[in-house]
C-alpha cells in the first residue's frame, strides 16, 4: 500500500509538505513521517475516494508539526530538531517570475497557502480544505479574497 | 470568464512549472519504504491490503477489524506491566523485606529484571514460559540511568522487546562548517545494551565520530510526551573533521549505531553553502 501510495501521490505529498517548510529535506521527513502517519491510522479513511485529501493532510499536519518542532528552544534545552530554521519564502527556490513571487510573498499566510494548494498543486475545494484543516466554505472565500488581493498586487505580464 | 478564473489559469501556468521539479527520487522513495518497515513493520503483515476493504466494514460500514490491534496491545501492555510490577515488588531470596512502601529498599529508581531465582521466573505462567526460548536468561544487573535516555527512568530489556530502529530523520542539511544538532528518536530496543553511537563518513575521510546524548524527559522542547518505548537523542557535529578543517560541501552520511546488535541506521547530511 505504501509503494502505491508514493507511486501516485509521493511528488504530490513532497510539494504539500515543501510548500509548508520551504525546504527540500525538510520536505522529505516531513513525506516519511506523514506517510508513517497515514499507516498507523489506514483505518480511519472511510472514504477511498477522498484517500488523496486524506493523506495530503496528514502530510501537511505532519510537515507543520515539524515546522513548530524547529523553533529555537532556549538555550538551556536541548536542540531537538536541527537548528535551523525553515525557509520563510518556500516560492524562494521555485523557478517563479520575480513579480509574482514579490506579490506572492506580500499576502497574508492563510491567503497564499490556499493558493498554492488551490491552483499550485491543483488540489480540489475539498482536499484544500482537508489540507489546510478548514470548511470547503472558507476555502472559496478565502481564495476568493487571496485573488483579489493578489490581483492589485501583480499585473501578469503576456503569455 | 470571470476574473478570477481567468487568473486562476495564469497563476496555474506559473505555479505548475515551478512546482513540477519536486519529486521524489527513486532513491528517496526506497529509502522512505525501508524506513516504514523497519519503524511500523508495513509489509510484514503478510498483506498490503487495506483494513477499510475488509468485507465486514464494507457491509457494516463500521471497523470490525481495526479492534484487533488496539484490543491486543492493551493486552500486551498490561501483562508486561504486571510483569514490571510484580519485579519490583515481590523480594528476592535474601533480600530484606519490605516493611513499609518503599521504607526497607533504597532508593530506587529503576526497575529490576526478574532474576530466575525470583518467584516470577521460578513459577512462570504457561504463557511466559513459551514467551522464553531455551537458553535465554534475563540480566540481573540494574539498568544505567543514562543509558535509558532519561526518559522512564529504567525500561526493562524483556524478552520479546523490538530491537532497536530509528524514527526520523532521514536527512539534514548544514552550511559549511556549522555546527549542526540532529535530534533522533529511537524505538524499541534495550537501551541498557549500549547508547547510541554516531559516526560521519565520507569517501576517503576517516570516520568522524560524533557526540550523542540523551535528551532527559523534563527538557524534551515543546513539552511532547514520547510514547512508550521510545527514546530522544541529539546527535552533535561540530561542522568539521577530526583535525578541524571544514568539509566541502557535498552529501555525508551519518551512520548512527543504535542500542541492539549490529543495529545501525543512517542518515544523509548535505552540507551546503549559504547558511
Amino acid at each position: 500500500m505504501v509503494e502505491r501510495w508514493l507511486a501516485q501521490y509521493g511528488d504530490l505529498a513532497l510539494r504539500t509538505a515543501y510548500l509548508v517548510l520551504g525546504e527540500r529535506s525538510a520536505a522529505e521527513d516531513a513525506v516519511q513521517e506523514g506517510f508513517l502517519r497515514a499507516w498507523q491510522a489506514r483505518g480511519s479513511l472511510r472514504d477511498i475516494g477522498a484517500e488523496r485529501g486524506w493523506l495530503l493532510a496528514i502530510v501537511a499536519n505532519a510537515a507543520r508539526s515539524q515546522r513548530r518542532r524547529r523553533v529555537p528552544v532556549a538555550s538551556d534545552q536541548e536542540p531537538v530538531g536541527l537548528a535551523l530554521g525553515p525557509s520563510s519564502d518556500p516560492f524562494a527556490a521555485l523557478d517563479l517570475a520575480a513579480e509574482l513571487r514579490v506579490a506572492l510573498n506580500q499576502l497574508a499566510p492563510d491567503h497564499r497557502e490556499v493558493i498554492a494548494y488551490r491552483i499550485g498543486l491543483d488540489c480540489s475545494v475539498d482536499e484544500t480544505a482537508a489540507i489546510l484543516g478548514v470548511e470547503a466554505g472558507t476555502v472559496k472565500s478565502r481564495l476568493h479574497r487571496a485573488l483579489a488581493e493578489l490581483r492589485r498586487l501583480w499585473t501578469p505580464t503576456s503569455g | 470568464m470571470d476574473p478570477d478564473e481567468r487568473l486562476s489559469r495564469r497563476l496555474r501556468t506559473e505555479l505548475g512549472p515551478a512546482l513540477e521539479p519536486l519529486t521524489l527520487s527513486s532513491a528517496t522513495r526506497e529509502r522512505i519504504v525501508t524506513q516504514l518497515v523497519r519503524t511500523a513493520g508495513v509489509g510484514e503483515t503478510g498483506s498490503s491490503r487495506p483494513v477499510w476493504q475488509s468485507w465486514g466494514r464494507r457491509l457494516a460500514g463500521a471497523p470490525v477489524v481495526a479492534w484487533r490491534r488496539p484490543v491486543w496491545s492493551a493486552v500486551g501492555a498490561a501483562a508486561i506491566a504486571a510483569a514490571v510490577v510484580a519485579a519490583v515488588l515481590v523480594p528476592r531470596p535474601g533480600e530484606p523485606q519490605r516493611t513499609t512502601a518503599g521504607a526497607a529498599r533504597p532508593p530506587q529508581a529503576f526497575a529490576q529484571i526478574p532474576s530466575p531465582r525470583s518467584p516470577l521466573a521460578a513459577a512462570p505462567s504457561s504463557g511466559a514460559r513459551h514467551a522464553l526460548p531455551r537458553g535465554v536468561t534475563t540480566p540481573r544487573k540494574r539498568l544505567a540511568p543514562a543509558a535509558t535516555g532519561g526518559r522512564t527512568g529504567g525500561v526493562p530489556c524483556l524478552p520479546g522487546t523490538p530491537p532497536a530502529r530509528l524514527v526520523a530523520p532521514l536527512h539534514r542539511s548544514a552550511g559549511v562548517a556549522q555546527p549542526l544538532a540532529i535530534g533522533i528518536v529511537v524505538s524499541g530496543g534495550c537501551p541498557s545494551q549500549r547508547p547510541p553511537l554516531a559516526s560521519l563518513q565520507e569517501g576517503r575521510l576517516a570516520p568522524v565520530a560524533l557526540g550523542v546524548s540523551p535528551v532527559p524527559a523534563p527538557q524534551r522542547a515543546g513539552g511532547a510526551t514520547l510514547a512508550p518505548g521510545l527514546a530522544r537523542y541529539v546527535v552533535r557535529w561540530t561542522g568539521r573533521t577530526g583535525s578541524g578543517r571544514p568539509l566541502p560541501v557535498g552529501p555525508y552520511q551519518v551512520t548512527v549505531r543504535l542500542p541492539g546488535p549490529a543495529a545501525t541506521a543512517t542518515i544523509r547530511v548535505e552540507v551546503v553553502k549559504g547558511r
